[in-house]
């Protein structure tokens, strides 16, 4: 008997879908289940019973939350894929709309992360969850820098003061065997709270971390003060929300 | 009045189909095609760094994704008044190539082709991408395998498949090896032959076909982007045309001239008619040439009565999808393309405007930024391609449906003038950024 | 029914005892064996015990069933013996929690405010709790088998207690099960000082539902936390039995002859190259009578004779690690260039040397050569070159030859000696008052301060002990004394009794000098109250003074009239040592508001001796030493400890080696080793500070756990009266300052939370958010002062996170966050804030609404 899945996007881009679709394993994904909800793609429009659910963007309306329990109650595991779903995502940035993770309204199996998820990553997991295994050993627990190619001496690496957000373009370096952490050329990377599993892409572009892959544990939100806490910051770049508020918020009012 | 609604489906997002009947429900006043939930990111964009906004504009799309951040890029360096250098230009024209024949073949198959077949009553029923799997498997290999391409060349040259980080302000921090170089020149060429495939296939199945009068665009003012006559949809100017006359030139930093916006209503007010189309149509009007011998022969094959359909756009995309790939190969081998050239720095900004334009996939994007007096942007306007075309699928639905309304019950209906709004291919997620 | 319940009377164990040990046993030998008179009350049990036994041809039998249940019977026997069996149990421990509650009316201390069974009833249907047992006086011995008896009986292997602030009587509770319940199995849920003492209001009453609701949830709380408690490793440390003293003056040699003489190996580790301190160089001993140097050398004699005893003079401290019965120093002797062993004290070398300097030890008011011997009675008595010195030396290697012993060398290197003790004594004592501009401070112009009045005393000081002018060498016709120069604390006993020695000595001295004393009232402020007035007329109590310069005499304006004065002496007040600072980094203790070291706060095994808490004369000095003394060999008496660690675990499996929590780490117990996090148990005091920032929840405190406290935070918003507010306070301050408003019975509302945790420095910024989030309208966080805080710098961790989270946070919650340092005893300022924020928060929120 073949699975029977539901894709379901909410508030969001729909990067994380096309990064579905364009899956290596994705044929295989259609061919090894039976999808029965997933308007991108197809004309179904009521939600029947199925077996897995995945949901993709944020929750930023109150009919998406009727949809949710629905999914909820018709669905044996539902997963959030990406940093919206997952975490709130990109809307955290904005202070009119409400971005939520759809596990502050229904429990969720689990999360599959990334702002997409790195395709190796969800075509793992998928196959995992076609197959009725767990996703959980698919999805990195620690942060960033357990990885990290400019991995130095910690301790070192919170001396400095951090100056800059971005580094300025004719800073950027290609990674090379030698460059040193980001924050000990005083530059922000929040690689010490982001979960691991993205690749790197960006560091080893000579870009720092900016968060996308969402918080391994506790809030995002919450690391990051603790974090920042931590090293100098300079007064400059201190109050600039779009640090804090990158990819996920507190959900009481702002 | 009546008011039946009803949710698109096979369109990226969310998006309602609204048909309104007078009192005595004998006649259909209006239908519309309705996008909710307004994200904001003009608001979000308010007072964030320069170098963040392209990755934070990126994730108002996760189709095309490359050409928003190309865009704000692009208006970045206009308020610092610099010029990327060469090699940026042709790996961002790369990256944008990628995107395009990803977003275009994943609308044309699996959301514009299971239409086709139902307009042009040569399949019915297919109601799920299983029928198309099962009755053209050739078609379904293709495309699952120019999805995947369109995705490893952005890999590529993006540094990610989806929201790039390569694109910054000034230029772009990637520099093709020669591996990558070889591989994407087969990944092209792999394109290329596939889409001969496909486009072959669709003179077949629909060229000799009359499409249906109901797709036929009225008076249309087509808008869009090219270089001295030649398809770009990087470095060009824009410009509009009507019916049968010449190409007047938009000019990009008077846009308030033809249209403007108020961010906090979300809605576009123009001023040179609201008939406009952007997108691959609107592409195909404007440029005089493709440029490529080829082209030309793919569209003498069809009748002049598909020109000004909209159904025809669906064919346009798979030559889109051609030329740009032809010219990428072109680009490849630029000496130019893997060239070091250090990147621009950022220091003077020189004009409190900037105004940047690129051809997405599905037609232009527009940015507009100001800054205040401290240097902080304080006022963003974003035009995006969508949100241009809807007065005109909202015209067009209409008459549609009060055609239908003679002869057909309104479920059909709202069923019927969802193929319309699908051949558009609205990106709801960019008109609702 | 479950087997706990069937178990849980002893009769019934008792039964399946017999019948375990009988096989087979009629109805009438069982009722024999049990002595019972009646068949109702056995056939009740035998009814109970269900499928546990049955019966065949009139003889009872114990069943499979019953087999097995006695054996987890046995095995529960051995565990409340406390015998390890975790093999029964597997890797992952037991998941059981069976709580009682225990409630104590406090001689209705309690009962009067809380309705104790309203309390109970709700208690009685939470999970987990088995039984709840009301104690009108908990800690009265008489009742501690009862409670024992009670957790055996009911299989209890966790308790909440609800009662008293754990300061109080955490460790009597402690003792009472140690026997049967692990500590980290003991939650108090704090009804006394936290609500029946702050809630009853005197003319105005609070709701007397609103603070039933307050205890239920605390003890709610309490309960809930007990639950998620795993298993904490215990470990045992072997005592080592000696002592390192850290200061060789008057208070260090005396404690270390007191532990000499009882036994204890001692290091007597001094920084100076000499024992003595400051007494060594006074004159006399006040209220004694006696020389001081005279008293000194004794004292050094009795030491060096001492077996028991190591002299480590020149000597510092590098580091320190381990704990109470174990700990590890490491030393650095430094180079003396003299050969202590082989000096025989002739002072040859010191003759012939041509380099000379101000001599510190007399106040640079003479000069020395740079080889020296500090003072007559110096121990040891051998020359020495200090080490800033050598590079003066111009090597002309002249004393090397006059030395007969060839006890001079020059190349001498530092050296680096590792002790291992048991326990560890700091006797720095305190430094004196030196910022003397405002009192035109200069000997050469006859303005000296009391040290260097001492010296001009002693019969070895720079006079020979006559007291003269210093820039004409005549002795002076008038004294002037100014008393308390120098930050004013409460004891001002020492400056008062150094007066009245010099008064008599001058008298000595000078029969006709005319000596006064002046106090500046200005300066003592309210201190003068602690102030005993002389009657004498030589002491002066003036409101204004000031000292002037005519015609080359100084005088004293006090009160517009004028003293000449030919000489002043500054009686300059003691202030704290300003090696305290440092010692800190390696040792558990912290510092009071004036930067003296606070007593309360000392971890264990580390004691204070002398003037390192304030000034202090010396019979004090000595009584404190001789007290520690009782302590440490009480202490070094057992022959190991059992503790649990209370610190921190990491979980490889979630670190990602970020080295946040080593950089957050006040003790640098955190290092990365090999791409491992490593953890230094010993230096680890377990604040949690590392915890706090963890991003990947890998560290994880063994007790305070964040699951924990998040669920604390998740109970307590079960109130139901708006505004909440949550106080997170640290255990040694803000919760004692708590507890102080509570032993003070000042009344404030009851809306209010107080979740302790080790440290403010704990407090994550999640606690916050999460706090927030479950609709608390208020949050505050209250820990130790600044500069004091009892884990060095937790308390400005949580400043900079609240810092920033407000400079992010919506304006509106700026106001919702407050932040204060408090010690102990402000129990009053604990409940005005707690009263004004309350008052604050209505408002807006009447506002909001």
């Amino acid at each position: 008997m073949k699975p029977k899945i539901l894709i379901s996007s909410l508030t969001g881009c729909s990067g994380c879908i096309s990064t579905l679709l364009s899956l290596d394993i994705f044929p295989q994904f259609l061919e090894r289940t039976k999808i029965i909800y997933f308007p991108f793609i197809m004309d179904v429009e009521e939600i029947e019973e199925c077996d897995i659910a995945l949901i993709e963007g944020c929750v930023s309306e109150d009919s998406q939350v009727n949809l949710l329990k629905k999914i909820r109650k018709q669905t044996k595991k539902v997963y959030s894929i990406g940093t919206c779903a997952g975490f709130g995502g990109i809307l955290s940035l904005s202070k009119k709309r409400i971005a939520e993770p759809v596990s502050k309204y229904i429990e969720i199996d689990g999360v599959i992360p990334g702002c997409p998820p790195p395709s190796k990553l969800l075509g793992n997991c998928l196959i995992k969850l076609i197959e009725n295994r767990e996703i959980d050993v698919d999805i990195p627990k620690k942060n960033l820098c357990a990885t990290c190619p400019l991995r130095g001496e910690a301790e070192e690496n919170f001396q400095t003061k951090i100056t800059q957000i971005n580094p300025n373009p004719e800073e950027i370096i290609p990674v090379e065997e030698d460059t040193e952490c980001f924050l000990k050329r005083g530059i922000l990377c929040l690689g010490p709270i982001t979960r691991d599993g993205c690749e790197h892409v960006c560091i080893k572009e000579g870009l720092p971390c900016e968060g996308c892959m969402g918080p391994v544990s506790k809030s995002f939100f919450s690391n990051t003060i603790n974090f920042i806490s931590l090293i100098h910051l300079s007064k400059k770049i201190r109050n600039y929300d779009g640090i804090f508020y990158r990819f996920s918020k507190p959900t009481f009012k702002r | 009045m009546l008011k039946i609604v009803d949710v698109c489906t096979r369109v990226e997002g969310h998006g309602k189909v609204k048909i309104y009947l007078d009192n005595k429900n004998e006649e259909i006043t209006q239908a519309t095609f309705e996008i909710e939930a307004y994200r904001g990111f003009e608001h979000i964009l308010k007072h964030k760094k320069l170098c963040d906004l392209p990755k934070i504009i990126s994730r108002i799309c996760g189709l095309c994704h490359a050409s928003q951040s190309i865009a704000s890029c692009k208006t970045i360096e206009n308020i610092y008044g610099i010029e990327p250098s060469e090699q940026s230009i042709l790996v961002r024209k790369l990256l944008m190539t990628g995107e395009l024949i990803k977003s275009h073949s994943l609308h044309f198959f699996f959301q514009a082709f299971p239409d086709l077949l139902r307009i042009f009553n040569i399949h019915q029923k297919i109601l799920s991408p299983y029928a198309i799997i099962k009755n053209y498997p050739q078609l379904t290999t293709i495309f699952f395998e120019l999805i995947k391409i369109g995705n490893e060349i952005d890999k590529i040259f993006g540094g990610r498949s989806v929201h790039p980080i390569t694109v910054i302000p000034g230029g772009v921090i990637y520099n093709p090896s020669k591996k990558n170089i070889t591989l994407a020149r087969k990944y092209f060429q792999k394109v290329l032959m596939n889409l001969e495939v496909v486009i072959e296939r669709f003179i077949e199945l629909f060229s000799k076909k009359i499409p249906p009068e109901e797709f036929m665009i009225p008076n249309p003012i087509f808008l869009g982007m090219h270089n001295h006559g030649i398809f770009d949809r990087y470095s060009g100017i824009l410009g509009f045309k009507e019916d049968n006359k010449k190409i007047t030139n938009f000019i990009e930093k008077n846009y308030t001239n033809y249209f403007n916006k108020d961010i906090d209503l979300n809605g576009i007010d123009f001023s040179i008619g609201n008939n406009i189309l952007v997108g691959p149509l609107a592409r195909n009007h404007i440029v005089e040439s493709y440029d490529i011998e080829e082209v030309s022969n793919f569209l003498s094959v069809f009748d002049k009565t598909w020109y000004k359909n909209i159904l025809f756009t669906n064919f346009i995309r798979l030559l889109e999808m051609y030329v740009e790939t032809f010219k990428a190969l072109e680009l490849l081998n630029d000496p130019l393309v893997n060239k070091n050239e250090s990147l621009l720095s950022l220091t003077n900004i020189k004009n409190m405007d900037g105004i940047g334009v690129v051809e997405a996939p599905r037609g232009i994007l527009l940015h507009h930024y100001h800054l205040n007096k401290e240097n902080s942007i304080d006022q963003i306007k974003l035009f995006i391609a969508t949100e241009i075309n809807i007065p005109l699928i909202n015209h067009m639905i209409t008459n549609y449906a009060q055609k239908l309304y003679e002869k057909t019950d309104i479920d059909t209906i709202k069923k019927e003038i969802q193929l319309i709004i699908r051949a558009f291919d609205p990106c709801i997620s960019c008109a609702t950024h | 029914m479950d087997i706990y319940s069937i178990l849980s009377h002893p009769f019934r164990r008792k039964i399946l005892l017999i019948l375990e040990k009988e096989g087979y046993i009629p109805y009438t030998d069982l009722m024999e064996r049990l002595n019972l008179e009646t068949t109702g009350q056995l056939n009740f049990h035998l009814k109970k015990l269900g499928s546990l036994i049955n019966k065949d041809k009139k003889s009872y039998f114990i069943t499979e069933d019953g087999k097995k249940i006695l054996q987890i019977l046995n095995i529960n026997k051995r565990i409340l013996s406390g015998e390890n069996v975790d093999e029964y149990l597997g890797a992952k421990g037991s998941t059981i929690s069976r709580v009682g509650v225990i409630i104590c009316n406090c001689n209705t201390e309690i009962s009067n405010i809380i309705n104790v069974n309203a309390l109970e009833n709700y208690i009685n249907k939470l999970r987990n709790v088995v039984s709840v047992k009301i104690f009108e006086n908990l800690c009265q011995q008489k009742n501690f088998s009862k409670i024992t008896n009670w957790v055996k009986e009911n299989f209890i292997n966790k308790i909440v207690i609800a009662a008293c602030s754990p300061k109080t009587h955490q460790h009597l509770f402690e003792r009472i099960f140690e026997k049967v319940i692990e500590h980290a199995n003991i939650e108090i849920a704090n009804i006394r000082e936290q609500c029946a003492w702050v809630h009853h209001s005197n003319g105005r009453e609070f709701d007397p539902l609103l603070i039933l609701e307050k205890a239920k949830l605390l003890i709610e709380a309490a309960i809930e936390r007990v639950i998620m408690q795993k298993k904490v490793k215990a470990k045992r440390v072997e005592i080592e039995k000696s002592c390192a003293i850290i200061g060789g003056g008057i208070g260090g040699m005396t404690l270390a002859l007191n532990l000499a003489k009882a036994g204890i190996k001692v290091y007597l580790i001094e920084k100076s190259p000499t024992l003595g301190g400051k007494v060594a160089r006074w004159d006399r001993i006040s209220n004694i009578g006696d020389c001081s140097i005279c008293f000194i050398s004794e004292l050094i004699a009795e030491l060096v004779n001492e077996k028991n005893i190591k002299i480590l003079t020149n000597t510092e401290i590098e580091n320190v690690s381990g704990e109470v019965g174990n700990f590890t120093i490491d030393l650095i002797k430094k180079p003396r260039f003299v050969d202590e062993k082989k000096c025989t004290g002739c002072k040859q070398c010191i003759e012939v040397c041509s380099i000379e300097k101000p001599n510190q030890y007399e106040f640079e008011l003479t000069n020395r050569k740079i080889i020296y011997i500090p003072f007559i009675h110096s121990y040891p008595f051998a020359p020495i070159i200090d080490e800033e010195d050598i590079k003066n030396c111009i090597n002309c290697r002249i004393c090397e030859r006059a030395c007969i012993n060839k006890a001079i060398d020059l190349d001498q290197k530092l050296e680096k000696i590792r002790i291992k003790v048991g326990t560890k004594v700091i006797a720095i004592g305190s430094d004196l008052y030196s910022d003397l501009e405002e009192y035109h401070y200069n000997p050469k112009n006859d303005i000296i301060t009391s040290p260097e009045f001492e010296r001009m005393l002693s019969s070895d000081g720079f006079t020979n002990g006559d007291i003269l002018k210093i820039s004409s060498k005549v002795p002076p016709e008038s004294v002037s004394i100014i008393q308390c120069v120098g930050p004013i604390y409460n004891r001002l006993e020492y400056n008062d009794i150094l007066a009245l020695k010099y008064l008599e000595s001058i008298k000595q001295h000078i029969p006709n000098c005319e000596v006064n004393v002046f106090y500046d009232l200005n300066k003592l402020k309210e201190n003068h109250n602690s102030l005993s007035t002389h009657m004498d007329k030589k002491f002066h109590y003036v409101n204004d003074l000031k000292i002037i310069e005519r015609n080359n005499k100084n005088i004293i304006v006090a009160n517009s009239k004028e003293y000449p004065s030919d000489l002043i002496v500054l009686n300059v007040m003691m202030v704290p040592n300003k090696d305290l600072k440092i010692l800190r980094k390696t040792m558990d203790f912290t510092l009071d508001d004036n930067g003296f070291m606070s007593e309360e706060t000392i971890a264990s095994g580390i004691y204070g001796v002398g003037t390192i808490f304030g000034p202090l004369d010396y019979n004090s000095t000595i009584s404190t030493a001789n007290n520690v003394a009782l302590k440490i060999i009480a202490l070094l008496s057992k022959d190991s400890l059992i503790s649990e660690f209370s610190g921190i675990e990491i979980n490889e499996e979630l670190c990602g080696i970020c080295g946040l929590c080593s950089k957050s780490c006040p003790y640098n117990a955190i290092t990365i080793e090999s791409d491992k996090l490593s953890i230094d148990m010993f230096k680890c005091k377990g604040c949690g500070t590392c915890v706090s920032v963890c991003p990947t929840n890998a560290i994880e405190m063994n007790i305070d756990t964040t699951e924990k406290i998040n669920r604390t935070i998740e109970i307590l918003s079960k109130f139901k009266k708006r505004p909440k507010i949550i106080a997170f306070c640290c255990r040694s301050c803000g919760y004692a300052a708590a507890d102080d408003a509570g032993l003070k019975k000042i009344s404030y509302n009851p809306n209010i939370f107080i979740v302790q945790v080790p440290c403010t420095g704990r407090i994550d910024t999640s606690f916050i958010i999460n706090s927030f989030e479950h609709g608390f309208d208020g949050v505050m966080i209250i820990g130790c002062r600044r500069n004091s805080c009892r884990y060095i710098d937790g308390i400005e961790k949580i400043q900079r996170k609240i810092e920033l989270l407000k400079d992010v946070l919506n304006p509106k919650y700026k106001k919702r966050i407050i932040i204060e340092n408090m010690n102990a005893v402000e129990g009053i300022k604990f409940a005005e804030m707690v009263k004004t924020f309350y008052n604050q928060l209505s408002e807006e929120i009447k506002f909001e609404a």
